[in-house]
């Protein structure tokens, strides 16, 4: 050990050093190539349920056939990666087990994306737009909108997003307030807090969230609280519902490189501060 | 997607993705479309989706006499441009009538959501000490209330260890929503390579 030392500490202090100076350039290929890699060559890592996840399955699965499920769609091409295959899998939830739906969104463009994966899912399933689902479209005025939406939908949303008054479309047939909608699904980079103080707070209705990551740990709080049912933390939250589901779309296979990417990040801080404590001993021995 | 928006969204992706190795005008060209793509559209959404049939329609209607009161929705416009007289001098004060409107309406919401939403949270940190999950929250609860006391001097020594561990708790908390915002970012750039390899180059899948 003490030879070893002798002949290859010098060596072995510059590499160390070298580790906490890795060029950015370096660290950017890295990531490439952790998440073009499971792309190309088939890896597969096990999915474990959380309770949040949970929450939001178990709820949709108590719906009773008279009543609807509310879809907030707020989110726009900036969140993609994360909030379609969380839209993805709810619907596939909601359409295979028969639960009729109803989407929204309070951004414009949020209506597209909510339309888009909705049309995807409805085609594996052969369901019918009006019959199964429909679609409010843009509801502009967040905390007043969503009160008054609560007690009165006709009077917020006269017409769909085709045109067609609310009132004639089957799928909203003896639907009028939120007593009406068993669980309000808000899936958003943030999603509003709006949903909590005016509908749950106020009517108890369900609320769930599919929120982006970077949000997910403000919302914890409301979970222990019970103010939320349930909450999809990110892709990791539509891999996790694909497990509950039994299938394998966006959620699973985005999952992997998400994996490998943060096994990459984490080999990656430990080098650089092995790295920072070399070079700190290195200056240390210098300047004795 | 056919062929040819694949192409579009492609270029798109690769054009800003080209910030990575420095900026250029490439990036800027696309990054400007971007800009103005998403204000037209939202611009256009808002006035078909919104403005026109929940205002402009029933308005006409009001003065053409097919309803009898749709006529008031003038006043939600005069209500409106109030908002410019912002850049007037001599007549910003007509703002505030409006800007006291949206405050008082704003605060009075704010008001009842606060309660609604924090009383359960409170309510909730009150745990039976009966498991180690609810005693690691009560320990956790007081540890950050204490660091967050400014109004004394900490001299008594326990209390002021209670604040360091409280400061460290925080800590360990800003670490894991750093680590939430790594996933989110790699999140949107798995996305569009997802997209790159499986619809653009047609690789794996």
């Amino acid at each position: 050990m003490v030879i070893f030392r002798e002949r290859y500490g010098t060596e072995m202090r510059k590499f160390l050093v070298i580790l906490g100076k890795i060029d950015r350039r370096l660290i950017y290929l890295l990531v490439v190539i952790a998440v073009v890699l499971p792309f190309i060559v088939k890896i597969h890592f096990p999915i474990f349920i959380s309770r949040e996840t949970n929450g939001v399955y178990t709820i949709i699965e108590q719906c009773p056939e008279d009543k609807i499920i509310l879809l907030d769609c707020t989110w726009d091409a900036g969140n993609r990666g994360e909030n379609w295959p969380q839209t993805e899998a709810v619907m596939e939830h909601l359409m295979r087990k028969g639960t009729k739906f109803a989407i929204m969104s309070r951004i414009p463009q949020g209506t597209g994306f909510g339309r888009e994966v909705a049309q995807k899912v409805a085609k594996k399933y052969k369901k019918e737009y009006g019959i199964d689902w429909c679609n409010f479209g843009y509801l502009p005025g967040e905390a007043a909108m969503i009160q008054a939406l609560a007690r009165d939908i006709e009077g917020v949303v006269k017409k769909d997003i085709k045109g067609t008054p609310i009132d004639s479309i089957p799928v909203m047939k003896d639907i009028e307030d939120i007593h009406d909608i068993y669980m309000v699904c808000a899936i958003a980079y943030w999603p509003s807090e709006d949903w909590l103080r005016f509908v749950q707070g106020v009517y108890g209705t369900y609320i769930g969230f599919c929120s982006s990551a970077i949000v997910s740990s403000a919302m914890y709080p409301f979970l222990d609280s019970k103010q939320l049912c349930g909450l999809l933390v990110g892709v990791r939250g539509a891999a996790e519902y694909e497990r509950l589901l039994n299938i394998k779309e966006l959620g699973t296979e985005l999952i992997v490189p998400q994996s490998m990417v943060h096994l990459l990040i984490v080999i990656l801080i430990i080098l650089a501060n092995i790295g920072f404590w070399a070079e700190r001993r290195e200056k240390k021995i210098i300047s004795k | 997607m056919e062929t040819f928006e694949v192409w579009i969204a492609a270029i798109c992706t690769l054009a800003i993705f080209s910030f990575l190795i420095k900026e250029n005008p490439f990036y800027r060209l696309f990054e400007h479309i971007f800009l103005g793509l998403a204000i037209g559209f939202t611009v256009s959404k808002t006035w078909i989706d919104v403005l026109k049939p929940k205002w402009w329609d029933p308005m006409i209607a009001g003065f053409q006499g097919v309803t009898p009161y749709g006529w008031l929705w003038v006043f939600a416009l005069l209500g409106g441009l109030l908002w410019y007289f912002q850049y007037s001098k001599r007549y910003h004060w007509l703002s505030r009538i409006v800007i006291g409107f949206t405050i008082g309406a704003g605060a009075g919401m704010t008001f009842k959501g606060v309660f609604v939403v924090m009383m359960p949270q409170i309510t909730s940190s009150f745990k039976p000490l009966n498991s180690f999950n609810n005693i690691f929250f009560v320990i956790t609860l007081l540890c950050v209330l204490s660091y967050f006391f400014f109004s004394f001097q900490y001299k008594f020594r326990p209390i002021k260890k209670v604040s360091e561990l409280g400061r460290i708790l925080l800590m360990i908390s800003f670490g894991a929503f750093f680590g939430n915002t790594v996933m989110t970012r790699f999140a949107v750039f798995i996305d569009r390579i997802q997209f790159l390899l499986r619809e653009w180059l047609k690789i794996g899948g």
